[in-house]
C-alpha cells in the first residue's frame, strides 16, 4: 500500500512539473494565427469583391430609389410597402447603404488594391490602379450628387483617421475629374511589367482601353452636370483632355459579370432583388412594385413598344396597367394581380449581366455636350447619337427586331421623341433618358430631373407635400461617429439643400 | 486548579469504569437545540475511531459503544460538545449554539473553504432547499430574488429557456459581463448555469465581485458563482423525486377590439384582410376563406371572438423525475444521482427533454485524497422556428389573425374544405398552424465533463493538490422548412401567397475545455494568535471549438431534409477557435486572534489572445476583516456579532481569440464560379492591444443580533472602474473600416447591497422567518475615445428601413443606454405638432432611459407549522425601461388600443403643443392630426419612443407549501423521509399600467444590448405543479 502512495506521490509531482515546463515554452501560445479567415491578399484577389459590390449597390438601391423618385413604379393596394418613398420620408436611416456601403465596402477594397505593393517589387499593379480610380470616380459623382459635401481627401485611412473631415462638393467634383483623366492617360501608357487583372475584372477583363473610354465617358457625364454652373471655359478645357487622350467614349454597354448563376447570393443583382430567388419564387419586392399610372400613359401616348419589355402585362387582366403614387388605394383594382409588374427586358434571367452604364446612356450625355456646344458637333451630329441612344436602348432591353422598332419610333413626329419635332433639345435628350434609365442607373434619371427639371409634368407622390426631395440626408451613423465632421442637416434638407451645380 | 482537578477524576473514573464495564452497548438518546427542538443529523463520533452515526429527523440516534469511551457531537453552527459513556443507555444532550452561529464554512474560490470572518469581501449564499423548492429545471431561474446585486434576465422563454446572469451591473461595454459559473472548483462555460441538475447542488455562493480574479482569472471579473455539488454522506440512502407541472400563458398584449379587418380607405371591410383598419365589429356575417367556384364560402359573424389568440397556445406540461444514490463514511463517500425532465411547451408540439447523470466519488488513503466527478447532459428540443415566405416567427403570424376568425378552427391546412392553403383566410402571412407543423428546428446537445481532484498531506500544514477539468460539448441544430405548394388554384382570390420551395440547414458545433489547476497550501499557527494560510498556485485553460454547417436550398423531394436533394450549389461554413491561457498566482491569509485577518492576492496571466509583447500581464488584490465583537470583550450584548471589512482588487481581462488580426474573407455570394474573391475585414485592429483592468473597491460590515441571531444581515458599499476597455468603437464609414479594435473608455458602477434576515416567531411548533434583499447599482460612462462620446452596443433590428432603436453607451450616462427615434419636443418634454397636426419626427435617435434597473429588492420568506412549510419569493426592480418589437406587428395589423381610442378618427396629440411662430410652443388644443386610420398609425410605427414602457416589475418569483411526513408514518413505511409538495412560480406579475405588452425582462440576446424584446419570444407563462420526495 505503502508503495502505492510514493508511486502516486511521484506520478504527482512529475504532472505538475510538466505542466509548469510546457507552459514556459513560447510556441505553447502560438495559436492565434486566424484559422478561418487568411490575413493576406492581393490585389487579383480584392479588385472582384469591390466590383461585385459595386454593381450590386448601383443595380439595387441606387436603381430603386432613383425609380421610385422618378415616379416610374409604384406599389399595389394588397401591400404595406415603400410608404417612405410616397410620403418623401427621406431620413437619416433612409437607405443610409449608399453612403455607406460605397465607403465601407467598395472604396475600402479598392483602396486596398491602391495601395499594395508587390513585396519583391517585380510586379507593377498600376491596372488596378486605373480601375480602382474609374470606379471610385463613377462612385464619388453620385455621393456627391446625393449628399454633397462628403469625406473625400482624409476618406479611407482606417485607424489612420477614423474622423475623416467633409470636403467641399465642388472641390471633390473636381478632383475627380483630375482623377480620371490620369487615370485614362496611365491606362493607355501602362509600364512593361503592369500586371493585368484578367478575368478577376469582372467588367472589362483586362481591357484597359475600355477603362481609357470608361473614365472618359464618366468624366463627359459629370462635365455635363456643370452645366449650369457658367463654367464653359472649365467645361471645355477638361473635355479637350479628354480628346487628347484618344480613346474615345465607350462603344457598348458597360455591365459586370462575375459569373452570376441560379444559387442563392450568387444571382445577378437586379433579377434577385426585384425579380425572383434562385427557386423561381417571386420575390416579394417584384409583387409590390408595379408600374406608375403616368409612365404606363406616357409610353403607350407614344407609342413606345419598350412597354411591353419594361413592364409586364398584369396577371389579371393581361393590360398594361399602372397607378398612382399612394399609401392607401381603393381595395379593388389595384393589387399586385391588376397591375404592370416590372417587365422582362429589365429581368431576363438569374446569370444576366449588370449594366452599370449603358451605352445610351453615354451617347445621351455625348449628345447633350454637342448641342450645349462642349463637344464640337452639328445637330445632325447631335441626332444621330440620339437616335443611336435609343436604338441602343431598344437593344439592351431585347425588344424584337429592336433597330427597325427603334427607328419606327423616334421618326415619329412627336415631341420628345422624334429629333426634329422636338423644339428643346435638351428636354427631348433628358426624357429618353429618363425612358432609358427605367429599372437601370436610375438613381441618374432622379439627379437628371434635378438638374433639368425634366421631363416636365412628372408627378409627385399623392402622400407628399407636393415637393420631390433633391438630396439624400447623412447617414445615422455619420452623426453618431463622426459627429465633429458631418455638416448638421434637417429634414427640410432633402428638399432644399440642392446640389452644388444646380 | 478545579479544572484540572475535574479533569483527571473524570479520566480516572473512565478509566475505572472501562476496566470495570468494557463491554459493548447501545447507546441512544435525543440531541437538541438550546429551544429545545430535535437537530436532524448531528454528527456523533466515538473518539478515536472511525465509527460514528447521525441523528435522524427527530435528533433520535443510537449507536453501540463501549462504556468509558467519548462521543464527540458535532453540528454546524453549534459548539462541538462530548460525553463519556457511562452506566446509562441513554445520552440526551441540548447543544449550546456557537457563540459564533454565522461560522459556517463558506467554499470560496477553488473549493477553498474559509469561515465568513476571514473574507473581506461579501459572498451570498443559497442552499440546496432554496433552489429545488419549485422544482425548476433551469438553475440560473431558481437564482432570482435570492441573492442581492444578481440579475438575472431570461433570454428564451421556450421550452428550454436560456438566462443572461449579471453581478453588480454592467462593467464592460462590448466584452462579457456575465458571472463565471465555478463547479466543485472547475471554472465551466456559462451555459452550465442552466444545465446543472439543482438537485445535486448541495449550495451556491455567490461571490459577488471581482475579489475572486487572482484564483480564477479575468473570467472572475464578473464575480463567480460557485456551485458545490452533494457529497454523499452517513449510510447508503436512495432518494426520489418526481414532480409534474403545468404551465399556460400568463398573459398578452392587450389589444383593441373594436375594429375589426379592412382599410385602404379606412372603415372599408374588406373580410379576408390582415390589418384591423376596417368598419366596427358588428355581428353581420362575413367570409372567412375564398369562395369557390360554385360559390361555396366559409362565413363567420363578424365580431372578436375574446382569448382568441390565447387559445392557440396549450397547457403546457413537465414531468420530471429524478433518482439519487448517496452514502459515504469516514474515508470515502459516492453519490450517483439520475434526472429526466420531459416538457410540452405551451406552445403546440414544442418539446424538451434532458437528462442529468452525475456520478461522484471520493476517496481518503490518509495523506492521499483522490475524488472524481463525472457529469453527463443530454438535451433534445423539437421546436417551431422562423418560417414561412418572410422568415418570421410564429407570434407574428397569430398576431396577424384577426381577432374574428377562429384561429383554433383553421388547423387543417392541409385537405379542410375551407382551411386548406389553397381556400383559406391566410392570404398574406401563411396559417400559424401550417408553420406550426411544417418549419422546425431540432436541437440536441450533449455535455460531458470530468472533474478530477487528488490532494496530498506532506505535513499537517503544508498540502499540495491537483484538480483537472474537461468539458467535452456537442450541439447538433438542423432545421426542416416545409415549402408551400398548392394543389389546385381558385379564380378570383382576394390575395395569394407565392408558392416557396422547401430549405433544410443543417449545423453541427464542438468544444472542449481544459482546466487544470495546481496548488501548494500552507496552513500553519505559528502562535496561539497568530496564523498564516497561504496558496501559491498554477493554472492552465485551453479551449477550442469548431464549427461547421451547411444550408441546402429548394429541396426536390417534399418532407426529405437532406442538403443532398437540393437544387443548386451547397452553402457552407466552417469556424474553428483555440485559446490558451496560464496564470500563476498567490494568495496569503494572516489571521490574528481570529478577529483579524489581512489577504493578499496577486497573478500574472500570460494569454494565447494577445499581442506578443503585451501577452503578459499582472494584477494584485488586498483585504481586511475584522471583527470587533471579539476584538472588544465587553461589546456583546445584544449585538453578537460585528464583523467590518474592506478589499481592493484589480482585475485583468485578455481578448478573444483572433481579434487582433487583421483578415480578408470572401463575401457573400463568392466564388463566383472561376472568380474569386477575398474582401478586407471591416474592422481594423490594434496591433499593439493590450489587455483591460478593472478596479475594484468594497467595504461591508456583517452583524447579528439576539440570541440565536434571530436579526443578522451584512450591508456593502461597491465602486468598479474598468478602464482600458477591449472595445470596437464603431468609425466613420467614410474611413473605410467600420470599427477599430483597441482599449478605451472606462465605465463606473457603484452600489449598495443590503442582506437583511430575520426570524420573526420560533416555537416549538411554529416558525417565520424572512429575509429580504436590496441592491441598489448605478453606472456611469466615464469616457469613451477622443471625438467620440457614444458608442452602439447592438440592436436586434438590421440596418434600414425600420431601424430604430438602439442599445448605446454614452458619456456621462447610465449604462446601458436605449435610443430610439422620437418626436420633436420643446422644453417641458411636450411632442410639437406641424401645420397639419402631426407630430414632427425628429432626425435624431433620442435617449429614452437606462434599461438596467436603480434597484432590486428580493423578498423571502418561510413559515413552518410542524412538518407543513409554505415557502415565497418575490422580487421587485425599478427605474429602467424596455422596448419590445412585438407592437411593431401589432401596429401594422391595427391592433394596439390607443390606434382605437379616437374612434379611428382626427384627434388632439396628447400633451402636444405648436410653433407660435416666434420661438414659443402654445398647447395644441385644436389642431387635429391629418388622419385616425391607417396611414396615420403607419407613421406613429415608426416612432419607437412611443412604444417604450417602463420595465418596472412586481413578481411573485415562487411559492411552495410542502409538507414532511412524520417520523413515524415514515419509518412504518421504511422510510427515511418523505414530503409532498404544491408550487408555483410566476404565478403573478405586477406592471406599470404603460406596459400593455409582455414581460421587461425578456432581452432578445444574451449580449450587453439590454432592454429589447422580440417577437421570437412567445407571452409569458407560469408554472405550477406538484412534487413528491421520498428516501429510502
Amino acid at each position: 500500500m505503502k508503495k502505492i502512495f510514493n508511486i502516486l506521490n511521484k506520478s504527482l509531482l512529475v504532472i505538475a512539473f510538466g505542466i509548469i515546463v510546457s507552459s514556459c515554452s513560447d510556441d505553447f501560445y502560438d495559436v492565434n494565427e486566424n484559422p478561418n479567415n487568411p490575413s493576406i491578399s492581393t490585389p487579383i484577389q480584392t479588385l472582384p469583391t469591390a466590383q461585385v459590390t459595386f454593381a450590386e449597390l448601383n443595380g439595387t438601391s441606387m436603381t430603386y430609389v432613383g425609380n421610385m423618385f422618378v415616379y416610374n413604379w409604384a406599389t399595389p393596394s394588397n401591400w404595406s410597402a415603400n410608404s417612405d418613398f410616397f410620403r418623401y420620408n427621406v431620413s437619416s436611416s433612409f437607405y443610409t447603404t449608399i453612403f455607406e456601403t460605397s465607403y465601407a465596402s467598395i472604396f475600402k477594397n479598392l483602396t486596398y488594391v491602391q495601395t499594395y505593393e508587390d513585396p519583391t517589387g517585380a510586379v507593377d499593379y498600376s491596372s488596378y490602379d486605373v480601375i480602382a480610380q474609374t470606379i471610385k470616380g463613377f462612385q464619388y459623382q453620385y455621393l456627391v450628387d446625393l449628399y454633397g459635401d462628403v469625406p473625400f481627401t482624409e476618406a479611407n485611412q482606417r485607424a489612420e483617421n477614423t474622423t475623416p473631415v467633409y470636403d467641399d462638393a465642388e472641390t471633390v467634383y473636381k478632383s475627380v475629374i483630375d482623377s480620371l483623366t490620369s487615370a485614362a492617360n496611365l491606362a493607355l501608357n501602362l509600364p512593361e511589367n503592369a500586371e493585368n487583372p484578367g478575368d478577376s475584372d469582372i467588367i472589362f477583363g483586362g481591357d484597359m482601353e475600355k477603362w481609357a473610354q470608361f473614365a472618359n465617358s464618366i468624366k463627359l457625364r459629370m462635365l455635363v452636370r456643370l452645366s449650369n454652373t457658367g463654367q464653359e471655359a472649365y467645361i471645355n478645357e477638361q473635355v479637350a483632355l479628354i480628346e487628347a487622350n484618344g480613346a474615345g467614349y465607350i462603344t457598348a454597354n458597360v455591365v459586370a459579370n462575375p459569373g452570376y448563376s441560379k444559387n442563392a447570393d450568387k444571382q445577378s443583382p437586379f433579377y434577385d432583388y426585384a425579380g425572383y430567388d434562385e427557386g423561381d419564387a417571386e420575390q416579394n419586392r417584384h409583387d409590390y412594385t408595379v408600374a406608375s399610372d403616368y409612365t404606363i400613359d406616357y409610353l403607350s401616348s407614344t407609342n413606345d413598344p419598350r412597354i411591353g419589355y419594361l413592364y409586364s402585362p398584369s396577371e389579371d387582366a393581361g393590360e398594361f396597367k399602372g397607378v398612382w403614387q399612394a399609401i392607401n388605394l381603393p381595395g379593388e383594382g389595384y393589387t399586385s394581380g391588376d397591375l404592370s409588374k416590372i417587365g422582362e427586358g429589365l429581368i431576363k434571367s438569374p446569370e444576366q449581366d449588370q449594366p452599370i452604364m449603358l451605352l445610351a446612356e453615354a451617347l445621351l450625355v455625348q449628345s447633350e455636350a454637342i448641342v450645349r456646344g462642349y463637344i464640337d458637333g452639328s445637330d445632325a451630329d447631335a441626332k444621330q447619337l440620339y437616335n443611336d441612344a435609343i436604338t441602343a436602348s431598344f437593344e439592351y432591353l431585347e425588344v424584337e427586331d429592336a433597330a427597325t422598332e427603334a427607328e419606327a419610333y423616334y421618326s415619329q413626329g412627336v415631341k420628345n421623341v422624334g429629333w426634329d419635332t422636338s423644339a428643346d433639345k435638351i428636354e427631348a435628350i433628358i426624357t429618353q433618358k429618363w425612358i432609358i434609365l427605367n429599372g437601370t442607373s436610375s438613381i441618374e434619371s432622379w439627379i437628371e430631373n434635378t438638374r433639368t427639371g425634366f421631363p416636365v409634368g412628372l408627378p409627385v407622390s399623392g402622400d407628399s407635400d407636393g415637393i420631390r426631395p433633391v438630396s439624400l440626408l447623412y447617414p445615422t451613423s455619420e452623426y453618431s461617429r463622426n459627429s465633429e465632421n458631418v455638416p448638421p442637416t434637417s429634414r427640410e434638407d432633402a428638399f432644399t439643400n440642392y446640389p452644388f451645380w444646380k | 486548579m478545579r479544572t484540572n482537578l475535574s479533569g483527571i477524576l473524570t479520566l480516572l473514573l473512565a478509566l475505572v469504569v472501562h476496566i470495570s464495564f468494557a463491554q459493548e452497548k447501545t447507546i441512544s438518546g435525543t440531541v437538541t437545540d438550546p429551544d429545545g427542538l430535535p437537530l436532524p443529523g448531528v454528527n456523533i463520533l466515538i473518539k478515536n475511531t472511525t465509527h460514528g452515526t447521525q441523528t435522524d429527523f427527530d435528533g433520535n440516534y443510537a449507536l453501540k459503544a463501549n462504556v468509558g469511551q467519548t462521543l464527540v457531537f458535532t453540528y454546524l453552527g453549534f459548539k462541538d460538545d462530548t460525553r463519556v459513556v457511562g452506566a446509562s443507555s441513554t445520552i440526551n444532550l441540548q447543544m449550546e449554539e456557537d457563540a459564533q452561529a454565522l461560522e459556517e464554512v463558506i467554499v470560496t474560490a477553488l473549493g477553498i473553504e474559509r469561515k465568513p470572518r476571514e473574507l473581506s469581501y461579501s459572498v451570498g449564499k443559497v442552499a440546496n432547499d432554496q433552489l429545488t423548492q419549485t422544482r425548476a429545471v433551469n438553475t440560473a431561474t431558481a437564482m432570482v430574488g435570492k441573492v442581492s446585486g444578481m440579475q438575472i434576465n431570461t433570454i428564451s422563454n421556450g421550452v428550454n429557456p436560456s438566462t443572461r446572469v449579471v453581478l453588480r451591473g454592467n462593467r464592460s461595454l462590448l466584452g462579457n459581463n456575465e458571472a463565471l459559473i465555478v463547479v466543485d472548483g472547475y471554472p465551466s462555460s456559462r451555459d452550465a448555469f442552466d444545465r446543472i441538475n439543482p438537485d445535486d447542488i448541495a449550495e451556491i455562493s455567490v461571490l459577488k465581485g471581482a475579489n475572486a480574479s487572482a484564483l480564477y482569472g479575468s473570467d472572475a471579473t464578473n464575480g463567480v458563482v460557485v456551485i458545490r455539488t452533494k457529497s454523499g454522506e452517513g449510510k447508503v440512502s436512495i432518494t426520489f423525486n418526481s414532480s409534474i407541472q403545468q404551465e399556460s400563458v400568463a398573459f398578452l398584449p392587450e389589444l383593441q377590439d373594436e375594429f375589426g379587418v379592412g382599410g385602404f380607405p379606412d372603415g372599408t371591410l374588406w373580410p379576408l384582410e390582415n390589418v384591423a383598419w376596417g368598419p366596427r365589429f358588428d355581428g353581420r356575417m362575413v367570409d372567412a376563406s375564398e369562395t369557390y367556384e360554385d360559390g361555396s364560402v366559409w362565413q363567420v359573424p363578424y365580431s372578436p371572438i375574446p382569448g382568441n389568440h390565447e387559445s392557440f397556445f396549450r397547457t403546457g406540461s413537465t414531468l420530471r423525475n429524478g433518482v439519487s444514490f448517496s452514502g459515504g463514511d469516514e474515508k470515502s463517500d459516492f453519490l450517483f444521482s439520475l434526472d429526466h425532465t420531459l416538457t410540452d411547451g405551451v406552445i403546440p408540439k414544442d418539446q424538451y427533454n434532458r437528462t442529468n447523470i452525475r456520478l461522484k466519488g471520493n476517496y481518503d488513503f490518509g495523506k492521499l485524497e483522490v475524488g472524481g466527478n463525472l457529469s453527463f447532459f443530454r438535451s433534445h428540443a423539437n421546436t417551431v422556428t422562423s418560417g414561412g415566405h418572410q422568415e418570421r416567427p410564429l407570434y407574428w403570424y397569430i398576431l396577424n389573425t384577426p381577432l374574428h376568425i377562429p384561429i383554433n378552427e383553421l388547423k387543417d391546412w392541409q385537405t379542410g374544405k375551407f382551411t386548406r392553403n389553397e381556400a383559406s383566410y391566410y392570404a398574406f402571412y401563411e396559417n400559424p398552424w401550417f408553420i406550426l407543423d411544417t418549419q422546425r428546428a431540432k436541437t440536441d446537445r450533449t455535455e460531458m465533463t470530468f472533474i478530477g481532484n487528488l490532494k496530498y498531506d506532506f505535513t499537517d500544514w503544508i498540502s499540495a493538490s491537483l484538480r483537472l477539468g474537461y468539458t467535452k460539448y456537442t450541439s447538433e441544430y438542423k432545421e426542416e422548412h416545409a415549402g408551400l405548394s398548392y394543389a389546385f388554384e381558385l379564380p378570383n382570390t382576394y390575395a395569394r401567397i407565392d408558392e416557396f420551395n422547401p430549405s433544410t440547414y443543417d449545423s453541427m458545433y464542438n468544444s472542449s475545455r481544459f482546466n487544470s489547476d495546481f496548488i501548494i497550501n500552507f496552513d500553519k499557527e505559528i502562535s496561539d494568535s497568530f496564523t498564516v494560510n497561504a496558496n501559491i498556485g498554477q493554472n492552465i485553460r485551453i479551449t477550442d471549438s469548431k464549427s461547421i454547417n451547411v444550408e441546402g436550398l429548394n429541396l426536390i423531394i417534399p418532407d426529405f431534409y437532406n442538403i443532398s436533394t437540393r437544387t443548386g450549389e451547397l452553402d457552407g461554413n466552417e469556424a474553428r477557435s483555440d485559446y490558451r491561457k496560464v496564470g500563476v498566482y498567490g494568495d496569503v491569509t494572516f489571521g490574528f486572534n481570529d478577529y483579524l485577518f489581512l489577504n493578499a492576492t496577486a497573478r500574472n496571466d500570460w494569454s494565447s489572445a494577445l499581442p506578443a509583447d503585451n501577452r503578459s500581464y499582472f494584477y494584485p488584490g488586498a483585504g481586511i476583516s475584522f471583527v470587533p465583537t471579539d476584538a472588544f470583550e465587553g461589546m456583546k450584548g445584544t449585538l453578537r456579532y460585528l464583523k467590518a471589512n474592506f478589499n481592493w482588487t484589480k482585475t485583468g481581462n485578455d481578448a478573444d481569440p483572433y481579434v487582433i488580426n487583421n483578415v480578408f474573407s470572401a463575401p457573400t455570394g463568392f466564388p463566383y464560379g472561376s472568380t474569386t474573391g477575398l474582401s478586407l475585414s471591416g474592422r481594423d485592429p490594434d496591433p499593439d492591444l493590450n489587455p483591460e483592468f478593472t478596479t475594484s473597491l468594497e467595504a461591508g460590515i456583517e452583524f447579528a443580533f439576539f440570541k440565536d441571531d434571530r436579526l443578522s444581515g451584512s450591508v456593502t458599499g461597491y465602486q468598479t472602474n474598468t478602464t482600458d476597455q477591449i472595445v470596437p468603437i464603431n468609425t466613420s464609414v467614410a474611413s473605410g473600416a467600420t470599427s477599430i479594435l483597441t482599449n478605451l473608455g472606462e465605465v463606473e458602477n457603484r452600489g449598495l447591497e443590503v442582506d437583511l434576515s430575520g426570524t420573526i416567531l420560533k416555537n416549538e411548533d411554529f416558525s417565520w422567518e424572512l429575509s429580504v434583499n436590496y441592491a441598489l447599482n448605478s453606472s456611469e460612462v466615464i469616457s469613451l475615445s477622443d471625438g467620440v462620446d457614444e458608442i452602439e452596443i447592438g440592436s436586434p433590428y438590421v440596418d434600414g428601413p425600420g431601424y430604430g432603436a438602439v442599445v448605446v453607451a454614452k458619456v456621462g450616462e447610465a449604462y446601458p443606454l436605449l435610443k430610439t427615434t422620437d418626436y420633436e419636443r420643446d422644453e417641458l418634454g411636450r411632442v410639437i405638432v406641424g401645420d397639419d397636426g402631426d407630430p414632427l419626427e425628429a432626425s435624431d435617435l433620442q435617449i429614452q432611459g437606462k434599461t438596467t434597473p436603480d434597484y432590486i429588492v428580493g423578498l423571502n420568506t418561510t413559515v413552518k407549522y410542524k412538518g407543513l412549510s409554505l415557502y415565497a419569493v418575490a422580487d421587485y426592480r425599478t427605474g429602467h425601461v424596455f422596448y419590445n418589437n412585438v407592437v411593431d406587428a401589432l401596429e401594422f395589423t391595427g391592433l394596439t388600443q390607443h390606434s382605437a381610442t379616437a374612434g379611428r378618427q382626427p384627434f388632439v396629440f396628447p400633451n402636444s403643443v405648436y410653433s407660435d411662430g416666434t420661438g414659443g410652443y402654445v398647447e395644441n388644443n385644436d389642431r387635429l392630426t391629418s388622419g385616425g386610420g391607417n396611414s396615420f398609425w403607419d407613421v406613429y410605427g415608426d416612432t419607437k419612443s412611443n412604444y417604450v414602457a417602463d420595465a418596472s416589475v412586481l413578481k411573485l418569483r415562487e411559492i411552495s407549501l410542502s409538507y414532511s411526513f412524520d417520523n413515524v408514518i415514515v419509518e412504518k413505511l421504511g422510510m427515511q423521509a418523505l414530503s409532498l409538495g404544491l408550487y408555483g412560480r410566476n404565478l403573478f406579475m405586477w406592471r406599470p399600467a404603460d406596459n400593455v405588452y409582455t414581460d421587461p425582462e425578456f432581452n432578445y440576446s444574451s449580449g450587453n444590448a439590454v432592454g429589447f424584446g422580440t417577437q421570437s419570444q412567445t407571452p409569458p407563462t407560469r408554472q405550477y405543479g406538484m412534487t413528491l420526495t421520498a428516501k429510502f
